[in-house]
């Protein structure tokens, strides 16, 4: 129930609002005058004071600006006041009273009805003062908070109004629009604005203010004032605030993602270096891709880039490879010549990382002439051993790259500003060291590309590993099928060496038989022709001198036979080839004149020594030579020459006589194979035998009616005679 | 001394055995034949013949070892092995016998060695 409290002195006026006032429904309090009322609204609070101006003591007036000045009221001071007023008192009073604060006044004498209606009326209007009062606390709340929200929103916003003025700006949104007005103000209109023009400003507020519809773009922002280039993410929307749906302005919302995009590139180019180092089939390779990623203005940026690599043996780190320039002015005309070229960093890696393109570069020199003992003292070798980055930091070591604390002194040359050393290391080894800095660059390094480069870093050395392990199978590879092969060609000469034994065996045994008869015949032959000699019966045509001729050809075919079947063990002694052949040409010099052969002799000056069996060899020069003699005619040429090749000398017997016809080219080094007609197919087969004993190998070459040659081979250092033996070394024990 | 001197001639097949000691005969020594071990072993006890020359390939006992038994009797007689085979000459046994001659239709070399040890002797 309202409350009000009427201040009069006259009590009919009490009795007379009390029984009207109450009957209406309020609740009436009563004071006899300004004090007693100042004291009752204390009391009472009233919801409204209706104040008598005549009264004795302290008037309305007085009391009304007690109550308004004195600060024991201010809790009540706003309560409505209602002042009533004697008959006849001047409009100055009134006026004055309205504009002390004073609600209404009423003059005496009024009708109950109508303090009732004022009453009612000032109940309303006070109701709606409070109303008011708390709607626009309200409506200030709620501004503050969104003003709030706009400031402190971690992107950038903007609102235009309908035409393209700018109403709302927080502080990020302000700072790309000076950066693209290169104005200060705010207060601008973004159609208006001839800075603007070509700006995603412009083209978004008049697209969405023209077409209702939302405007979204990822924008590259280039600020020349800061010079920064940044990736924005930029969103305009038409704003509406009435019913009608019209658009009213527009919001825009600018957000910087230049780090999400940075983040989203390093990923990129990571896994592009990582799969261009899965590719890679060598460790050279590998490195040279990590260099050339490290270096690479796509890539990770660093301008300079080397890598040491750990011998353990030695204790050592070896400068192996580096990439970027030696001068500043090799880096402008490097960076000149690849700002040309904008491609994607696994094309610039295929392109660059594979071939070395700086690799005759003066730096590259430079590194590989360095080699870091690791027992130094510094801290760059004692975070390597401990797999461990280190970074040297230009103030720390400005004016002391030589201090040997940082880096060791053997680096000095390279003149080392602030750097990144990081590790090339799988769990099982430690490769090597991969150094980068950004010298010429003036750029300080960045934590985020060194992170990068220890990921490239960690995927060479991955790929190193990958790489080792698949050398390991090629070389397992590689020996398993020597060993195949090997064990074919054991296979073959085993088959070879088996028949050999078994031919060598009944050579041997025929040859043994048939000697004692031979000898029985030559040697009664021989008696018989030396009796007839000393009787003075000596006859060409003895028939007893025949069968002597013929059983000594007999006998020395015989003694072929087993020559073959028992050729020994070289018997090596330490001589030089020429020495020989010099010697075997002046024993062949006589037969070679009867027959008018001219022989040529071409012989490799400063021919070193061998171990050599000098009468094995002289047997099978001896042999291929008058094999030469046999099938040129006279007037025929033969040459005999040495050359030295690798570790190999090579002699050489060529002819121009009939050749070998080429379908028994391959069958005349068997034994028992030949084209005379009275050979015993063996020379060759001995002459073999001899040479793979020495550990060499004899070939040859024919042309029919051009002339054949044949070249033996004879290791300078000779091969363990083993790996040849055919065998027949129990041949001896077989013919037992 | 070195004519009539008295040779132990051991070889096993007959045409051989008379073919070299007529020819031995015919340059005047004494030849004493065996075509095995125990002939031999008998001549050497009961004529001390001045040089034995033993054909290796022997039927029964080899003339290898026949050489160490004649050793064991005499051991200053010189020794000549005579064979078919060549493959001996290098055996450790092969070389403790004076001479090694390979069997051959032209006997110089034989006749040759055996003046020359004969002469030493």
């Amino acid at each position: 129930m309202r409350k009000i409290l009427l201040v009069d002195d006259e009590k009919i006026m009490h009795d007379l609002a009390m029984a009207y006032l109450e009957r209406e429904g309020y609740n009436i309090v009563s004071a006899f005058n300004g004090k007693e009322g100042l004291n009752m609204m204390l009391t009472e609070r009233p919801d409204v004071v209706l104040l008598d101006y005549m009264m004795p003591g302290l008037n309305g007036e007085e009391v009304y600006q007690e109550l308004c000045s004195n600060p024991k009221y201010k809790a009540i001071s706003k309560t409505p006041v209602i002042l009533l007023t004697a008959n006849g008192c001047d409009d100055s009073l009134k006026t004055r009273l309205l504009r002390q604060g004073v609600l209404a006044y009423l003059q005496k004498p009024f009708g109950l009805r109508e303090l009732a209606n004022i009453i009612e009326n000032i109940f309303i209007i006070n109701d709606m003062r409070r109303d008011n009062q708390l709607l626009k606390r309200a409506v200030r709340t709620s501004r503050d908070i969104i003003t709030q929200v706009v400031h402190n929103a971690p992107v950038g916003i903007i609102a235009t109004n309908r035409g393209g003025k700018i109403t709302q700006i927080n502080r990020h949104a302000l700072k790309v629009l000076e950066a693209a007005t290169g104005q200060s103000a705010s207060e601008l209109n973004i159609l208006e604005n001839d800075e603007l023009r070509n700006t995603f400003f412009y083209e978004g507020v008049s697209y969405v203010l023209s077409l209702g519809k939302p405007w979204l773009r990822e924008v590259l922002f280039w600020s020349p004032r800061f010079a920064v280039r940044s990736v924005l993410n930029v969103h305009f929307v038409p704003m509406r605030t009435g019913n009608t749906g019209a658009v009213d302005g527009t919001i825009g919302i600018i957000e910087d993602i230049t780090e999400k995009q940075k983040a989203q590139l390093e990923r990129m180019i990571l896994s592009n270096i990582s799969q261009v180092m899965q590719e890679a089939r060598n460790i050279d390779e590998v490195l040279q891709l990590l260099l050339t990623a490290a270096t690479a203005g796509q890539g990770l940026g660093f301008t300079r880039a080397m890598i040491f690599l750990y011998d353990e043996e030695k204790q050592i780190l070896r400068g192996r490879l580096a990439v970027g320039p030696s001068s500043s002015e090799e880096a402008r005309r490097i960076w000149e010549e690849l700002s040309h070229e904008n491609i994607e960093i696994d094309h610039f890696l295929r392109k660059y990382g594979r071939f070395g393109k700086e690799n005759s570069a003066a730096l590259n020199q430079k590194v590989r002439g360095i080699t870091i003992p690791v027992d130094s003292d510094c801290q760059l070798v004692k975070h390597f051993l401990e797999r461990k980055q280190y970074r040297s930091i230009a103030a720390r070591s400005r004016n002391s790259f030589r201090d040997t604390t940082h880096s060791p002194a053997e680096l000095a040359a390279l003149e080392l500003d602030e750097f990144v050393s990081i590790p090339l290391h799988s769990p099982e080894r430690l490769w090597g060291i991969i150094i980068a800095d950004n010298k010429y660059g003036h750029v300080k390094l960045h934590q985020s590309r060194i992170q990068m480069l220890a990921l490239a870093a960690a995927h060479a050395a991955n790929a190193m590993v990958r790489l080792a392990a698949f050398r390991k199978i090629e070389d397992d590879n590689r020996k398993l099928e020597k060993a195949l092969n090997e064990l074919k060609e054991t296979q073959e000469k085993l088959i070879h060496a088996e028949r050999l034994a078994a031919i060598g065996e009944m050579a041997a045994h025929v040859a043994h038989e048939i000697r004692n008869p031979l000898v029985t015949i030559g040697g009664w032959a021989r008696r018989m022709a030396e009796k007839a000699c000393q009787n003075g019966e000596q006859r060409e045509d003895d028939p007893a001198r025949i069968i002597v001729d013929e059983v000594v050809r007999l006998e020395s075919i015989l003694a072929n036979v087993l020559n073959f079947t028992r050729t020994n063990e070289p018997q090596l002694v330490q001589g030089n080839i020429n020495t020989l052949i010099h010697e075997l040409c002046l024993q062949l010099k006589p037969e070679y004149q009867k027959n008018g052969i001219n022989c040529s002799m071409n012989l490799q000056d400063n021919l070193p020594d061998c171990l050599f069996d000098p009468d094995q060899i002289k047997q099978v020069l001896l042999n291929l030579l008058k094999n030469s003699l046999q099938s040129i005619g006279p007037g025929g040429r033969i040459g005999i020459a040495t050359l030295l090749r690798g570790r190999d000398i090579e002699i050489t017997v060529s002819d121009n006589g009939r050749g070998i016809p080429k379908s028994v080219l391959d069958s005349i080094f068997n034994p028992f194979f030949t084209t005379k007609e009275h050979g015993t197919g063996l020379g060759l087969a001995i002459s073999r035998r001899i040479i793979h004993n020495h550990g060499g190998e004899i070939t040859v070459h024919s042309e029919p009616n051009t002339g054949s040659v044949f070249k033996v081979n004879l290791p300078i250092d000779l091969k363990k005679a083993d790996d040849h033996n055919e065998g027949p070394a129990s041949l001896q024990e077989m013919i037992l | 001394m070195t004519k009539n001197a008295k040779i132990l001639l051991v070889e096993d097949e007959r045409s051989l055995r008379m073919l070299y000691k007529q020819i031995l005969s015919d340059d005047g020594y004494t030849v004493y034949d065996a075509k095995n071990g125990a002939e031999a072993l008998e001549i050497i006890v009961r004529h001390h013949p001045d040089l034995a020359i033993l054909d290796i390939r022997l039927s029964g006992e080899d003339g290898l070892e026949l050489m160490g038994k004649i050793i064991n009797v005499n051991d200053k007689i010189p020794i000549i092995l005579h064979t078919a085979y060549d493959v001996w000459r290098d055996n450790f046994r092969g070389r403790i016998a004076d001479a090694y001659i390979v069997k051959s239709s032209d006997m110089s070399e034989l006749k040759e060695t055996i003046k020359n040890l004969l002469q030493r002797n």
